[in-house]
């Protein structure tokens, strides 16, 4: 007979043993076979563990990966790992705060950029599996006069996410996509704010102004298309609400409650 | 739809790279099964594209997530989240299986997304067939419990991996899926008679098999699943189905995914070896 905690004592020992070489000793003791061949094997089980999230980590993060680096970038998945560890069975899910871990890793500080251009990565992963949605049509906006259009609360399409960003993360995303033709410099002082939905093309990204994810944050926050307008004309007098209200109408971002 | 599976039926295993090859050229095969978690979506094309194969064949639905081994009250909460997810896609899929392993992964509030080991005791026994029945009866309906490939044992199991599975199936009337592959790298590793082991299971729970391909090293046989099956699993997978009769049998291949129609020509050799040796025996 074992005692009665045993298995929750065989697998303390060997979580430690997966997270550290240190803790393969204290493992050892719970196994049966020779101690240095069963070292051995801990030590394979904790590369895989390492190799399954690193895996994971360069399908959501595949820009920030080319930006710095395979081997850079391995590093940060293993120090992003140690740091904040998995917290659940579905691996897709790894990396949801890789973004504020970035902001403040040291090592990073040298592309001070990498942490918004994870969090673009990780919104676009994010819309491509979130819920479907019906779009409103085109036509939607004639069955409006404007006072009823200021007091309208549209949804927007779950995948709909807006970033803001002191660098041009838009840009940088879109040199490293497959589609992109030609080497156009950045100029990294050139600040973007992004946003990002999908629509039957897949999911899209672009440059928005910063009075425009005023306005989206504000309809995203429940107010009316009104309020939001205003929030928006405040950040900058010369937004564009037509231009704004068209490029939701063509990408579908207004959906049917 | 949820029509069982034929008893000869054979399959492979679907990853995202082979779909739109599979919905265009549509091969023969009597079904396909996909990795769980890799549609825990809320929606979009990739789920959209599952439920567009669902409409020509039979889906089965293979987890690798749920930890039913966990042994600590903290990865309680994480089990019963994926249950969710799971009974989500569940409910979206209808599923002609819904299967998970014989392992844990999270401990002490980690995930470490990996399939491990642990002691084979009348303690986890009483665990596992817990968790078990729980996400049985959430799913409502029986799941399938497949034996893993393991690289170390522990001093602590009173029992081998295949008389646990047998327990189990008397404790909470799960079925089993085994892994012909594991089976073989497990006898290997740890120098076992396959077929003795084989023998321990109750056959007429076995609801699936797997076959896949290894990596030999030199410290030990490791289950990569990213190569053909090879002949000695066929031998022990011919074995296996002149002892339990024909049973769905599924090509599994996660990494250095070959073009589909090479995954389908394994395929079509496992249905042969089935039924011939099957007719063979009869």
């Amino acid at each position: 007979m074992t005692a009665p905690d045993a298995l929750a004592n065989a697998q303390a020992a060997f979580a430690e043993a997966l997270q550290s070489a240190k803790g393969e000793e204290v493992a050892t003791r719970f196994l049966a076979g020779d101690a240095e061949r069963n070292r051995a094997l801990l030590a394979l089980y904790r590369g895989n563990v390492v190799a399954n999230h690193t895996g994971a980590m360069t399908n959501s993060f595949l820009v920030l990966r080319q930006v710095v680096g395979e081997e850079f970038f391995d590093g940060l998945a293993r120090a992003y790992r140690r740091e904040r560890p998995s917290r659940g069975g579905n691996l897709d899910e790894a990396g949801e705060d890789f973004a504020s871990f970035l902001a403040g890793f040291e090592p990073a500080r040298e592309l001070p950029y990498l942490a918004d251009l994870a969090a673009l990565e990780w919104a676009v992963a994010r819309a491509w599996r979130a819920a479907d949605a019906a779009s409103v049509a085109s036509e939607w906006l004639s069955g409006f006069d404007m006072e009823s259009l200021a007091a309208a609360r549209p949804s927007l399409q779950p995948a709909f996410q807006v970033l803001g960003s002191e660098w041009p993360i838009v840009q940088i995303w879109r040199q490293h996509q497959a589609f992109h033709e030609g080497g156009l410099a950045i100029r990294l002082e050139e600040a973007e704010c992004a946003c990002v939905w999908r629509d039957a093309q897949g999911v899209g990204v672009a440059a928005i102004t910063p009075a425009e994810r005023a306005f989206w944050l504000s309809l995203g926050a429940g107010e009316t298309i009104g309020a939001a307008l205003q929030v928006a004309v405040q950040t900058d007098s010369n937004f564009d609400f037509a231009a704004c209200l068209g490029f939701a109408l063509q990408h579908g971002l207004i959906c049917h409650a | 739809m949820k029509h069982a599976l034929a008893a000869d039926a054979a399959g492979i295993g679907l990853r995202a790279p082979h779909l739109r090859d599979l919905l265009e050229t549509r091969p023969a095969l009597d079904f396909v099964e996909v990795h769980s978690e890799n549609y825990f979506h809320a929606g979009g094309p990739a789920l959209a594209g599952l439920l567009q194969v669902r409409e020509h064949y039979p889906v089965s639905l293979h987890g690798v997530g749920l930890s039913l081994a966990s042994g600590d009250a903290a990865s309680t909460p994480m089990i019963d989240a994926h249950l969710e997810s799971l009974a989500a896609l569940v409910e979206r899929v209808e599923p002609v299986l819904v299967s998970e392993h014989l392992c844990w992964g999270a401990f002490g509030g980690h995930h470490f997304n990996d399939l491990l080991p642990f002691p084979y005791s009348t303690e986890a026994l009483a665990l596992v067939a817990a968790r078990v029945t729980r996400v049985q009866e959430r799913l409502g309906r029986r799941i399938l419990i497949e034996n893993i490939s393991a690289y170390v044992q522990f001093a602590g199991s009173e029992m081998s991996e295949c008389e646990f599975l047998a327990a189990l199936v008397a404790r909470t009337g799960c079925g089993l899926l085994l892994d012909v592959n594991n089976l073989y790298v497990n006898a290997c590793n740890f120098d076992f008679d396959p077929h003795a082991e084989l023998a321990r299971l109750p056959g007429e729970a076995v609801a699936e098999i797997h076959l896949a391909g290894h990596s030999v090293t030199e410290l030990c046989r490791i289950d990569t699943h990213d190569a053909p099956v090879c002949d000695a699993v066929w031998s022990l997978y011919e074995d296996a189905v002149v002892r339990l009769g024909p049973r769905p049998t599924l090509i599994e291949r996660d990494a250095k995914l070959p073009p589909l129609a090479e995954l389908v020509a394994e395929r079509d050799r496992a249905a042969l070896a089935m039924a011939r040796r099957c007719k063979e025996a009869a």
